[in-house]
C-alpha cells in the first residue's frame, strides 16, 4: 500500500510540471507587455527595457521557464502589479478563507448527500425518492451565483438574520457554503442512490438479509462499503466543481479568497496574480486526484496489487 | 421491435423527460422567433421608467436601464441556446478527433492523446475555461470557444472507451478481414454505433455548457453589455437586489429552467437508451 502511495504521489510530478509550463506559457500569451503596464505608457524606453531586463523579459524563453520555476521552488511567485506585496502573500492571506469555504461546502454535500441517496435507495420509487431526486435535479439545474444571490435576498436583505457579505464571524460563511452545497449535495445524492440500488442488487446482499442481519446492518455494513467506489470517483469530480464555484461565489458574497482574487485580477491584468492563482488551483485540484486515487486503494485492496 | 422505437416508447413513459421535451421546444421556439415574440426592442433603453416592477406593460418589469425584461429574457434564450450547441459542438468535434484515433489505434498514440487529455482534466473545467477566456479577452465568442475547449477532455475520453469496446466486437473484424480502409471502419462501422453515450453525453453537456457560460457572463468574462445573456444580466442587476429584486428574479430562473429542462431530457435519454433496463 506504501508502495502504491508513493508511486502514485510521483506519478503527479510530470503533471504538475506540465501544468507550471502551460501557467508559464498562458502568462506570456496574456495581451499586453507586463513592463510596459508598470511602468506606463509614456515612460522613457530606457526605464521600460531596464525593467524587462529586471524581469528576465529579454531573455530566450525556455531561460525565463528556468527562472520562473526556479522562483515558484523558492516560494517566490513574483509581484503584485496592483498592490505591490509578493503574489504568494497575497494568496496566503486568502487561501484560508477559500479553503474554510471548500471544505465546510463538501463536508455538508458528503454527508447529507450520502444520507439522502442512501434513504432514497432503500425506499426505492416512493415518495421520498421521487422528491429528494427532483429536488436534486433542480438544485444541479440552478446557477450557484443566483441561488447564492437569492439566498442573500431570503436570509440577508429580507430576514436579516445572516451577514450578506464579507467574512468574520461563522455566519459569514453560512450563506455561501449553503448556495455552494446547493450544486455540489445533488450529484452525491444521485450517485449514492444509483450505486446503491446496483450494489442492493446483488447476491450478497440476499444472503446477508438471509443470514437474518438486520436491515441496518446489512445497509451500513456491507452495502454501504462496496458503492463507495463510484461515489468516490464523483465525489471527487464534485469538489473541482466546487472549486470553481467558489470564484463565482466568492464574487456574489464579496468573499475574500482566492477565487476572488483571481477574477479581480484578472480584470486588473495583475499577471502575477492569475499565474499564481491558477497555479494553486492545479495544484489543489492535482493534490484532490491523488487524495481520491489513495482513498480508492486503501477502500478496495484489489486496486493495488498489479 | 425496432431499437429506435423502443427507445422512443421508453423515453415517452418517462413523464420528466416529456415535460422536458415540452419546455425545451417551447425554448427553442422563442429562440428563433425571438424577433417577432418579443414585445419591445431588447436593447431599446428608456432610463425615465426603470427598475420598474411587473406591471401590465412590462409583464416581468424592467432592468436597470428602463429596458424590458421580458424581451431581453426571451432573447436571451437564443443565446443562451446558441452558446450551448456551439461549445458542445466544438467540444463534440474534437473529442472526437482526440478519442477515436486515441481508441482505435491504441499505443503509443492512445498514451500521447490521454496525457494532453489527463492533463487538461487538472484543472478545473471553470478554471480552464477562465483562463481561456483571460487570454482570448471577454466576450461571447471567446466565451462559447473557452466553454467548448474545456468540455474537449470529456469527449476524448468517452469516445475513446467506446471506440476501445467496439473495435473488439465482430463486425468489425469481419470489416477489416475484408480489408476494409481503417477510416472506412471508423466512420461507417464504429462511429454508428457509439452514437448512444455520445447522444446523452451531449444532451447533459449542453445544460452544463450554458451555465459555464452563464458564469463566465456573470463574472463578466463572457458576453458584454448590452448583449441580453442571461448571466450577465444578473451580473449587472446584482447590485439593484435590495431595490428591484425582479431583475435578478427572472433571468436565473430561466437559466434554471432551460439547464433543468436538459437535464431531464438527458436523464431520459440514458434511461431509455440503457439495454439493461425494460
Amino acid at each position: 500500500m506504501l508502495r502504491y502511495a508513493l508511486r502514485r504521489a510521483f506519478a503527479t510530478v510530470p503533471t504538475v510540471l506540465a501544468v507550471s509550463i502551460v501557467v508559464f506559457v498562458m502568462l506570456r500569451l496574456l495581451p499586453g507587455d507586463p513592463a510596459l503596464l508598470l511602468a506606463g505608457e509614456d515612460a522613457k524606453p530606457e526605464v521600460v527595457e531596464s525593467l524587462r531586463k529586471e524581469w528576465g523579459l529579454t531573455e530566450p524563453l525556455p531561460v525565463q521557464y528556468l527562472l520562473f520555476m526556479r522562483n515558484v521552488l523558492e516560494g517566490n511567485l513574483g509581484t503584485s502589479i496592483r498592490s505591490g506585496y509578493p503574489v504568494s502573500y497575497e494568496i496566503s492571506l486568502r487561501l484560508p478563507h477559500t479553503m474554510r469555504l471548500a471544505l465546510i461546502a463538501m463536508t455538508i454535500a458528503i454527508v447529507l448527500g450520502l444520507a439522502v441517496g442512501i434513504v432514497a435507495s432503500t425506499r426505492p420509487y416512493s415518495l421520498v425518492d421521487n422528491v429528494s431526486m427532483l429536488a436534486a435535479l433542480v438544485g444541479v439545474s440552478a446557477p450557484v451565483f443566483w441561488t447564492g444571490l437569492l439566498l442573500m435576498w431570503i436570509f440577508a436583505v429580507k430576514l436579516g438574520w445572516l451577514p450578506a457579505v464579507g467574512v468574520g464571524t461563522p455566519a459569514h460563511l453560512l450563506l455561501p457554503s449553503i448556495a455552494l452545497a446547493g450544486f455540489t449535495t445533488p450529484v452525491i445524492a444521485r450517485q449514492t442512490r444509483s450505486s446503491m440500488l446496483e450494489v442492493l442488487r446483488q447476491d450478497y446482499i440476499r444472503t446477508a438479509r438471509s443470514k437474518g442481519l438486520s436491515e441496518r446492518t446489512t445497509i451500513t455494513r456491507h452495502a454501504v462499503r462496496n458503492a463507495l467506489i463510484p461515489i468516490i470517483t464523483v465525489a471527487g469530480i464534485t469538489f473541482g466543481r466546487l472549486l470553481g464555484g467558489s470564484i463565482v461565489t466568492e464574487t456574489v458574497f464579496a468573499y475574500p479568497g482566492i477565487g476572488k482574487l483571481l477574477i479581480d485580477a484578472i480584470f486588473a491584468r495583475d499577471y502575477p496574480i492569475i499565474q499564481g492563482t491558477v497555479l494553486i488551483y492545479a495544484l489543489l485540484f492535482t493534490l484532490l486526484n491523488l487524495f481520491v486515487d489513495l482513498t480508492y486503494a486503501y477502500i478496495d485492496p484489489r486496486i493495488h496489487y498489479e | 421491435m425496432k431499437k429506435k422505437r423502443l427507445v422512443y416508447l421508453k423515453f415517452k413513459r418517462n413523464r420528466l423527460a416529456v415535460v422536458g421535451s415540452l419546455v425545451l421546444s417551447f425554448l427553442v421556439v422563442l429562440a428563433i422567433f425571438a424577433d417577432y415574440l418579443a414585445p419591445y426592442d431588447p436593447l431599446k433603453a428608456d432610463l425615465s421608467d426603470n427598475l420598474a416592477p411587473p406591471s401590465s406593460r412590462h409583464i416581468l418589469g424592467t432592468d436597470e436601464l428602463g429596458r424590458d425584461l421580458l424581451s431581453r429574457i426571451i432573447h436571451g434564450a437564443r443565446i443562451s441556446l446558441h452558446l450551448g450547441l456551439i461549445s458542445v459542438g466544438i467540444a463534440l468535434t474534437f473529442g472526437i478527433l482526440i478519442g477515436a484515433p486515441a481508441g482505435y489505434y491504441g499505443g503509443r498514440l492512445d498514451n500521447v492523446a490521454m496525457r494532453v487529455v489527463d492533463f487538461m482534466l487538472s484543472f478545473p473545467t471553470l478554471i480552464l475555461a477562465i483562463m481561456i477566456v483571460a487570454i482570448l479577452g471577454p466576450g461571447l465568442t471567446n466565451a462559447m470557444l473557452a466553454v467548448g475547449i474545456s468540455l474537449i477532455p470529456e469527449y476524448a475520453r468517452l469516445t475513446r472507451s467506446t471506440f476501445l469496446y467496439l473495435r473488439e466486437l465482430d463486425f468489425v473484424q469481419a470489416a477489416k478481414m475484408v480489408g476494409a480502409s481503417d477510416i472506412r471502419i471508423i466512420f461507417r462501422h464504429i462511429l454508428p454505433n457509439s452514437l448512444s453515450p455520445l447522444i446523452v453525453q451531449s444532451t447533459l453537456n449542453v445544460a452544463t455548457a450554458i451555465l459555464s457560460a452563464a458564469a463566465l457572463g456573470f463574472l463578466g468574462l463572457g458576453a458584454q453589455p448590452p448583449i441580453p445573456e442571461w448571466g450577465a444580466m444578473l451580473s449587472r442587476a446584482r447590485i439593484y437586489l435590495m431595490v428591484a429584486p425582479h431583475i435578478v428574479l427572472y433571468p436565473g430562473f430561466a437559466i434554471m429552467i432551460t439547464v433543468l429542462s436538459l437535464n431531464m431530457i438527458g436523464d431520459g435519454l440514458r434511461d431509455a437508451l440503457d439495454p439493461r433496463m425494460t
